[in-house]
């Protein structure tokens, strides 16, 4: 593998604006090793290399002008392909949208481009982020593992160090689950701070848009780039952007982290989940946090309002298409879609009071608590063997069930406050762990503050799957 | 509507009101999946919710 995309976004950027390295450089780099592993990963949607090492020979002369545009100058990333690319194909995994060329970049990807990013490609989602289907993308850890939904190509090709960072999309822990499973960090921002002008809806009070990259002070670069205000959408929050680099050293010590094991560490939670996720805690301690063991009952019904409003805003968005192109989805997309079209509005409504009443009581909790946030595995297992893998709509509890995988991640969604995943271990099978942070609402800071402190003293977010093993003999490594 | 009326008539039936035509093969899955979702949502708390206000927002300003 070449050193250079084994450098975190952070450090490729340092030695762009140093000029010991050149945008051409890190791109032929960046294509070769995604030539390398792309056969096995299967990470991407669709990519041009030759439109991103032209990309990458003006910033290159850029930087000779002396115009840099900043921390993301030059680097190569990847955007989900759920999310407006002008003139490029943007299908969401889904024959639907097959041929579908926007007119215009979503806000998140105009914003990466002023930054100065180069979008080499779209990454693989399950059609239309639903989650139904087992798309073609492998976990580069272990090729037989799930990788993750439903950003799972922007989580291989992070992980497998094809792309410095990618865009991912999380209505149901999108963004988190296949950073946990891949060894990446991944950030899902409050409910308004990035904009969603432009990514295919799932449901538009859970959407939400995040980075996905291998350290947390890259999580900061990218979320500087494309955080604020944007009048395209309606959700968006008008709060400053603070600057979120600048502080990220500043440690942990006083920080008070809520700890709720009735629900985070509940029965389902795989033993080296737990025994990764503890010793994560202690390490937090150790560096001055506090431990605060609470409860927060209401979380239980977490599962049940985020699927009601997820499959009836599903349905809703979709209405016209099951209508005239139903047999293009994939079956099981179908029955999803379908379902949603079943539920009463009573239902919907009533999931929604609820979601309200886990609202007042999260803030209750952080309020009477004092707390800067709450922690607990991304999800509670590794990743399940794809032939383990259960998509089965009735399946409740069993570890490779969905409804285990969302268990952890919709609280965040339906509160819509900041969730960071970071890694912190592996399983004796070699696969990643990861654990969550949630804050408070446009807290994103505390975050990244406590994920950067822990990865300071800890080497879990430096190591690299090998994929060496699968690679044809005689490839270049 | 309980659980124990749930059956594939019950899905087409619903699937008609929606204005959908639901595959044959869709039926029995579909009877599992409202079973399971009219499960889940009548678990959800006794509580009384009707001072909650649904985060559902209308607004009647013109915005001009």
């Amino acid at each position: 593998m070449s050193e250079l995309t084994s450098l975190s976004l952070a450090e490729a950027s340092e030695k762009l604006r140093r000029r010991s390295v050149s945008a051409v450089e890190l791109m032929e780099a960046t294509l070769t090793r995604i030539d390398l592993t792309e056969p096995l990963i299967h990470a991407f949607a669709w990519r041009d290399g030759d439109q991103a090492m032209a990309e990458a020979r003006r910033a290159d002369s850029a930087l000779s002008d002396g115009s840099s545009h900043g921390a993301l100058h030059g680097i190569p990333i990847g955007v989900k392909d759920l999310l407006y690319t002008q003139g490029i194909p943007t299908e969401a995994g889904s024959r639907v949208l097959e041929g579908f060329r926007p007119p215009h970049d979503a806000t998140v990807v105009t914003r990466l481009r002023d930054a100065g990013a180069i979008v080499v490609g779209k990454t693989v989602t399950h059609e239309f982020a639903y989650g139904q289907n087992v798309p073609e993308t492998r976990n580069p850890w272990q090729l037989d593992s799930y990788p993750g939904g439903s950003s799972a190509g922007s989580g291989a090709a992070v992980a497998a160090r094809s792309l410095f960072a990618a865009i991912g999309t999380d209505t149901g822990g999108s963004v988190r689950t296949p950073s946990a499973v891949n060894g990446i960090v991944g950030l899902k921002p409050t409910y308004g701070r990035v904009s969603r002008q432009g990514c295919i809806p799932m449901s538009s009070s859970l959407d939400h848009i995040g980075p996905m990259t291998r350290t947390v002070e890259d999580t900061a670069l990218f979320l500087q780039a494309i955080a604020g205000f944007d009048a395209g959408d309606p959700g968006s929050l008008t709060a400053p952007v603070p600057d979120y680099v600048s502080e990220l050293g500043a440690g942990i010590r006083g920080m008070r982290i809520g700890i709720d094991e009735g629900y985070f560490l509940y029965d389902q939670v795989q033993a080296p989940v737990r025994d990764a996720v503890e010793a994560a805690i202690t390490v937090l301690v150790s560096l001055g946090a506090e431990r605060v063991d609470i409860t927060i009952p209401e979380l239980e019904w977490s599962t049940t309002v985020g699927n009601v409003t997820t499959e009836v805003d599903m349905s809703t968005w979709h209405r016209r298409f099951l209508r005239s192109k139903r047999d293009l989805y994939d079956p099981g997309t179908r029955l999803m879609l379908e379902l949603g079209e079943l539920i009463p509005g009573t239902h919907y409504v009533l999931a929604q009071q609820v979601r309200t009443r886990i609202r007042d009581a999260v803030r209750r909790t952080f309020t009477e608590h004092r707390l800067d946030a709450l922690l607990g595995p991304t999800i509670p297992v590794t990743a399940p063997r794809l032939d383990q893998l259960s998509v089965d709509l009735v399946d409740e509890n069993t570890e490779g069930g969905l409804s285990t995988l969302v268990h952890h991640e919709y609280p965040a969604n339906i509160t819509g406050l900041p969730a960071l995943s970071v890694p912190c271990g592996f399983s004796d099978a070699g696969l990643p762990i990861g654990f969550q942070v949630i804050g408070r609402p446009l807290d994103e800071m505390t975050l990244l503050r406590i994920g950067h402190a822990y990865e300071a003293v800890t080497p879990w977010h430096t190591r690299e799957p090998d994929l060496s093993r699968s690679l044809p003999t005689g490839a270049a490594r | 509507m309980g659980s124990e009326t749930i059956s594939p008539d019950t899905v087409r039936t619903l699937g008609r009101v929606a204005g959908i035509d639901i595959p044959e093969e869709d039926l029995a899955p579909l009877v599992e999946a409202l079973t399971t979702h009219l499960a889940s949502v009548n678990a959800l708390p006794t509580m009384d919710v009707t001072d909650v206000e649904p985060p559902l927002i209308f607004r009647a300003t013109w915005g001009e």
